[in-house]
């Protein structure tokens, strides 16, 4: 995917700054903050991702949202508005949340539920996550009633899937795939 | 179809309910980056082997064809509307592979194996062979020696192919090239009924599905099917399909090969895949080539080939063969061959095209059709001055051999002086009599679609020829000649054509045919 590789080299390059000057953790905050507030504005998507907004214009539009971030962050703004990459902002961000907590050794784990989790289902959650992964894990929980049940847990590249939904579908295709009723 | 009572079918989906194990599932997964073109982007799936099947929701696959730093590019096996940004896709562990079995032969089936001509399952116990696999090594070879007939006269005459052997045949659209291994497949009805089958499969790429339809219903009605698996990625197929249809053809091919028993394979054609190959290559960003196809299209074709292979006849060595998938392990079994039959479609006779030469390189010899011979009347349109056979008189059986030894050097001869011929001027008689002795073989020669002969009336009708025996019987009345003296050799000489088929050209059969041709054909003399 375009930029991909990109953002991925930004990220381990800033991470690596940020580590040296012993900032990794406030940036990696930074860099949260950043994801969810593009995520959560329309706008600034459109204006980071318009070709024909000036990257200068995008950068003082970026001063003036991020004010209080990190010195670190703020040269990650203008080097990416220098090499025309201001659009990846996004992406590096998300880059970077995963190669830190990568390097922390830290685990997120998503749960989708048909209702929010109690706090006795995430310690029988956390468990399951341990025996999967053998590291405990930060839980995120999403609330999806379209499962109907059960859960989805989701460790980075691993997923377990025990809702209710899923075994439905595959009782369905179970079903379906045996079109040959003629051996009956 | 019979009436069912609700009550069975009530009683069927218990039983498969009851089967059925509510198990939560943990998978491998990733998510969809981007989808487009029949090609999606995939974050994640970090541990994703080349090659390996994965599976969209709702069940769609894909085949894994890049890697790369942070993504892996999948070519889809289906309709990809219903594949979504952000959707989960689940690795399989599972490399490409078809399931091939005795009950195999006999239907239609898709890349992937599924049956499409509506018969039902493949039954029987069947083994999974990979798509991809590694042609045999050089010691689990031996060289090209048993004759696979063709039943057509030129061909076993002239190019004759062996059981093992990679035979090219190439030609313009429309100039007979699938009728050529139609009639092959045929032809390897006498064997079936022998008791000693040879099992063929015909890849059907690209083809229009009323084609597929149309030679399906030709092998049915002269009982071809029955030992006949046909591959089909039609054109409305996606690009990856096709492009794999000939892999999933050379795994069935396997099948057989490594069981003991030999199998031919026709690709119709490679010509066709290769497009297929560059429309997935282009859309997975890989850099074009010559003609725009990718660097590793020779590749392509090369590894595809060189599993076409006589396996050496010692169960000891063949069972160490390279490569072999566990499954099979047990039931390998040495002496079986793969013989392939590629076909290349050229465009207005440019063999120097990039694939038509890269198939040409790879392959043991070819077989070239040209339209001027059609449009003139010469069917099957070989043209055998440039139509070779690498492997050659060792895979022909003796009568053979000496039968048709001379034929291609006289015809040769007869097409340089025909040049002169056509000037009308006078020609000493030495002239006039290769003339006319060429005349009478090309029309020898020529033979109706769907009509394969036998390899003892190919032998007594060439040896007619080539010792110029044909000389009372006028050129346009040849054909006719040839019927009645087939007719009255099965008639009335029988033990002739027995002897002659089992590859024996003795004295006695010698006097016995010329006495037969002299015969008949004072017959015509009188009458012309």
């Amino acid at each position: 995917m375009t930029g991909s590789r990109a953002a991925q080299r930004y990220a381990k390059a800033i991470l690596s700054l940020a580590k040296d000057r012993n900032l990794a953790k406030e940036v990696n905050e930074d860099m949260t903050y950043i994801a969810k507030t593009v995520k959560s504005s329309s706008e600034l998507r459109s204006v980071l991702k318009s070709p024909v907004v000036k990257e200068s214009a995008k950068m003082n539009s970026l001063k003036q949202i991020f004010k209080d971030v990190n010195p670190i962050t703020f040269q990650l703004f203008g080097v990416l508005a220098e090499n025309n990459r201001l659009e990846l902002l996004t992406m590096v961000a998300t880059r970077y949340n995963e190669q830190y907590n990568a390097m922390m050794g830290i685990q997120v784990a998503r749960v989708t539920t048909a209702v929010p989790l109690t706090p006795a289902l995430e310690a029988k959650i956390q468990a399951k996550v341990k025996e999967l992964t053998g590291n405990e894990a930060e839980i995120k929980n999403t609330v999806d009633a379209s499962i109907i049940g059960g859960f989805i847990l989701r460790v980075g590249d691993l997923q377990f899937n025990a809702s209710v939904a899923s075994q439905l579908t595959s009782i369905k295709r179970e079903l379906q795939n045996n079109t040959y009723i003629s051996k009956i | 179809m019979a009436e069912i009572n609700p009550a069975e079918i009530s009683a069927i989906l218990k039983k498969q309910l009851s089967g059925y194990e509510a198990k939560a599932s943990l998978d491998e997964v990733g998510t969809v980056l981007n989808v487009g073109d029949g090609i999606a982007n995939v974050y994640g799936l970090a541990n994703a082997q080349y090659g390996e099947l994965v599976e969209f929701e709702g069940g769609l696959e894909g085949i894994v064809l890049n890697l790369e730093e942070d993504n892996v590019g999948v070519v889809l096996l289906g309709p990809y509307r219903q594949v979504k940004e952000g959707a989960t896709v689940k690795r399989t562990q599972r490399i490409a592979s078809i399931n091939v079995g005795e009950g195999i032969v006999g239907r239609v089936v898709d890349t992937l194996g599924a049956p499409i001509d509506g018969k039902g399952p493949i039954e029987g116990e069947t083994f999974q062979m990979p798509l991809e696999r590694k042609a045999p090594g050089v010691i689990y070879r031996q060289p090209v020696t048993e004759p696979l007939q063709t039943g057509i006269k030129s061909i076993d005459a002239m190019v004759p192919i062996g059981r093992g052997q990679r035979e090219l045949v190439i030609g313009d659209r429309q100039t007979g090239k699938t009728a050529v291994v139609i009639d092959t497949i045929l032809n390897q009805k006498e064997f079936y009924d022998a008791g000693e089958p040879v099992y063929c499969i015909y890849v059907a790429i690209g083809q229009k599905a009323s084609t597929v339809a149309g030679i399906a219903k030709t092998l049915e009605d002269r009982g071809a099917l029955a030992y006949t698996t046909i591959v089909a990625a039609n054109a409305s197929d996606p690009a990856p399909m096709q492009v794999y249809a000939p892999f999933a053809g050379a795994a069935i091919g396997e099948y057989f090969r490594d069981t003991g028993r030999p199998a031919l394979i026709v690709y119709d054609d490679l010509s066709k895949q290769a497009v297929a190959y560059r429309e997935v290559s282009l859309l997975l960003r890989r850099p074009p080539g010559r003609e725009a196809y990718p660097g590793d299209v020779f590749f392509l074709h090369s590894r595809l080939l060189e599993r076409a292979a006589k396996v050496i006849n010692d169960d000891e060595i063949a069972k160490n063969m390279n490569d072999l998938p566990e499954v099979l392990k047990d039931k390998v079994k040495g002496g079986g061959s793969l013989t392939a039959l590629p076909l290349i479609e050229t465009q207005a006779g440019d063999v120097s095209a990039y694939i038509p030469t890269n198939v040409i390189s790879i392959t043991d010899g070819q077989i070239f059709l040209t339209s001027d011979l059609f449009n003139s009347g010469v069917r099957p349109a070989i043209n055998v001055g440039i139509s070779v056979s690498r492997v050659g008189g060792a895979a022909q059986i003796k009568a053979m051999k000496k039968v048709a030894g001379t034929l291609k050097l006289d015809q040769a001869q007869f097409r340089e002086l025909e040049a002169f011929a056509k000037f009308g001027s006078d020609l000493d008689p030495a002239t006039l009599s290769v003339i006319e002795k060429g005349k009478r073989n090309v029309e020898i020669l020529k033979q109706a679609q769907n009509d394969p002969y036998p390899v003892e009336n190919q032998i007594a009708i060439i040896f007619a020829g080539s010792k110029n025996l044909l000389r009372d019987v006028p050129v346009d009345r040849i054909r006719e000649f040839e019927k009645d003296y087939l007719g009255y050799l099965d008639a009335k000489h029988r033990d002739v054509l027995d002897t002659l088929k089992a590859g024996k050209l003795t004295d006695e059969v010698t006097d016995t045919l010329t006495s037969v041709i002299k015969e008949l054909s004072a017959k015509y003399k009188k009458e012309a």
